[in-house]
């Protein structure tokens, strides 16, 4: 079985201890925004969480241990927490309150042009993904958007890697049933 | 995970594997995007997601993949992939700009002291003070009523109040009707100790030295005397107390060291600054042997009946104690009273001038001193039972049925096998203090072990619910 390369680390951080956050956090930070984006659904959140992050793992190098498992795994684990407390601290599910322009990315929910079948497709993802359970959505997050392998999302929720699989196959059978229902 | 683990099925795991694939063909179409520009398959210029197979396409630039290896891709699942990979969150410059910022900052910040006592910390405290009081507690019950169940052993070998009655009795020689009611203790509180024909463990009899040892003549108590005797009065507790002491003791000696082991009685007795108060020495026939009754300051007594030990192999060894104190305080008393009303008898007898008044008074003044004179003489006789003690030695040259050895007399030295005797000792007591830990650290540990993993799954739940909430 392959799994997916995830961002390659920089070479003095694959052997040597001890960790060197920054670089670690550099390398993944904008896996990490896309990731805190995709669980708190809002941006200033997100960069909080982001920024968190950072600090906490920065006090925390010390703690890392390699034989438990990957670096990023680890700072992905501490965005996690850093995210659910950032979630408690607000005491809401945060809404999309403001999703600011972005001239990359089109308003896949309302403003979408269905001119072809690509667009359709695209919203019908867009619109499955929001309405994913929070855990599901919060996935979607650590394997498409930052690109962690199985086992790596496994460490960062604490689960078997075959919980993590079986929960990301579900995940990809709701988005593709979305699919097929909008074609 | 202490069980196994229940595999996916085949074609979970293949479905996973076909989109690794497909992520790592788009994220390989993706190289070619410039930076800042949305990661993934989307078209800067509509801002829709690109046409999967302009990917595919991209993808097929890959040199490392032949067009055919992108053909037997999930043309389906490429798309999905594609279009999940299109709603990354874009990560600005506006953003990028205020988090490192923030990752300055805090490299600048100093680094917070640590705290003496975290929460880990507190808890760990927590529980070693827990521990500690959890063995010391039920250690400390143990060896108090350890302590108490001892003497209460002790009490249990007690004999019948008849040794001590007999010893006293014979040691009094000559004596009145009142001297024997009076000296005669009749407290059944009195104790005897016992040993080789009672016991013949070491142990018990190691106990029974330690209690010997403490029976120093004039400051121990044995027993109190009943209370509620008419004629004898409780004597206060912080008072030094009169102890009756006696012993019987039984040594065996070769047939042919008769003789040479009665001079070596009379010598010890006469270095303890004591005397034979009768001996009887039978140096040939079956009957060899010899009886002596010593007598001997009981400040000596342990030492002289140690001594008295080495002459031959000790094979019975019996000792009785009867505290007189209380009754000897009941005589002080009497014998206070008497003369007091003596006294004032002779007063009166001085003051009277009617020669019949006078006769009446002289009758009750020789009656008076003859009471004194009785109660002194009783006084006297306890003080010279306490002050010495009587051994009642016989030397055997006959080995009888039923003859234990008897463990060697406790003389107060402390040599290799008292050593061994408190290194066993104290190896038990050891032994049953890790026990008793391991008892009670053994559930405890348990508890907190559960405890943790509760706590843990409980936290793990509520992130849970937190991310379920949004």
């Amino acid at each position: 079985m392959s799994e997916t390369a995830t961002a390659v680390l920089p070479s003095a951080m694959t052997r040597s201890p001890p960790l060197d956050v920054e670089a670690l956090w550099r390398s993944c930070a904008d896996d990490l925004h896309a990731y805190a984006c995709t669980v708190v659904r809002d941006p200033s959140a997100a960069e909080e969480v982001v920024a968190v992050t950072f600090e906490r793992a920065l006090r925390r190098r010390g703690r890392f241990d390699p034989r438990r498992g990957e670096p990023r795994a680890w700072i992905f684990g501490i965005a996690r927490n850093a995210a659910v407390d950032e979630l408690r601290r607000r005491g809401r599910g945060a809404e999309l309150t403001h999703d600011p322009p972005d001239s990359a990315v089109s308003d896949h929910a309302d403003q979408l042009v269905e001119r072809d079948e690509a667009a359709r497709r695209a919203a019908a993802v867009a619109r499955a993904i929001d309405a994913l359970p929070g855990r599901d959505r919060e996935l979607v997050g650590l394997k498409f958007h930052a690109g962690l392998s199985n086992a790596e999302i496994a460490q960062v929720l604490g689960i078997s890697t075959t919980n993590a699989g079986s929960r990301l196959h579900r995940v990809l059978n709701t988005l593709r049933e979305a699919v097929r229902a909008a074609l | 995970m202490l069980r196994s683990e229940p595999r996916l099925a085949q074609d979970v795991l293949d479905e996973l594997d076909r989109l690794d694939a497909a992520l790592h063909a788009d994220r390989h179409g993706a190289n070619d995007v410039p930076p800042g520009a949305h990661a993934g398959t989307t078209d800067p210029a509509t801002g829709l997601a690109r046409d999967p197979a302009a990917s595919i396409g991209r993808g097929a630039e890959d040199p490392d993949r032949s067009p055919e290896d992108l053909d037997a891709l999930d043309h389906e699942l490429l798309a999905l992939a594609a279009d999940v990979r299109a709603t990354r969150p874009a990560f600005d410059t506006g953003t990028r700009m205020r988090l490192e910022a923030r990752v300055q900052e805090a490299k600048a910040a100093p680094a917070p002291r640590a705290r003496r006592f975290t929460t880990d910390r507190r808890w760990r405290a927590g529980l070693a003070l827990a521990a500690v009081a959890a063995v010391a507690i039920p250690v400390g019950t143990v060896m108090t009523s350890g302590d108490g169940g001892l003497s209460q052993d002790l009490g249990g070998d007690t004999a019948p109040q008849a040794m001590s009655e007999s010893s006293t009795t014979a040691a009094a020689g000559p004596a009145d009707a009142s001297d024997s009611a009076a000296a005669a203790p009749t407290d059944p509180s009195a104790t005897t100790e016992s040993l080789g024909g009672s016991s013949g463990t070491r142990s018990g009899e190691g106990d029974l030295e330690k209690f010997s040892r403490r029976l120093s003549p004039g400051s121990t108590t044995v027993a109190p005397s009943p209370p509620g005797t008419p004629t004898t009065k409780q004597a206060p507790l912080g008072a030094p107390r009169q102890v009756i002491r006696d012993v019987e003791q039984t040594v065996r000696i070769n047939p042919g060291d008769v003789a040479k082991s009665a001079e070596r009685v009379t010598t010890i007795v006469q270095d303890a600054g004591g005397y034979l108060g009768s001996s009887e020495v039978r140096e040939r026939g079956s009957a060899a042997g010899g009886t002596f009754q010593v007598v001997v300051p009981t400040g000596r007594l342990d030492a002289t009946v140690a001594a008295l030990s080495r002459i031959g192999r000790p094979v019975r060894l019996e000792r009785s104690s009867s505290d007189v104190t209380d009754q000897a305080t009941s005589l002080d008393d009497q014998l206070k009273d008497l003369r007091a009303d003596r006294a004032a008898a002779r007063l009166a007898l001085a003051r009277t001038v009617d020669p019949d008044r006078r006769a009446a008074r002289r009758r009750e003044l020789t009656l008076l001193s003859s009471r004194v004179a009785g109660l002194q003489g009783q006084r006297e006789q306890l003080r010279r039972q306490t002050s010495t003690s009587r051994i009642d030695l016989r030397l055997t040259t006959s080995k009888a049925a039923g003859d234990d050895p008897a463990p060697p007399v406790d003389d107060g030295s402390w040599g290799i096998g008292d050593a061994w005797d408190d290194a066993g000792r104290v190896l038990e007591v050891g032994g049953g203090v890790v026990l008793i830990g391991a008892v009670v650290l053994v559930p405890l540990a348990g508890l907190l072990g559960f405890g943790l993993v509760v706590r843990r799954r409980a936290a793990a739940r509520g992130r849970d619910a937190a991310i379920d909430a949004t």
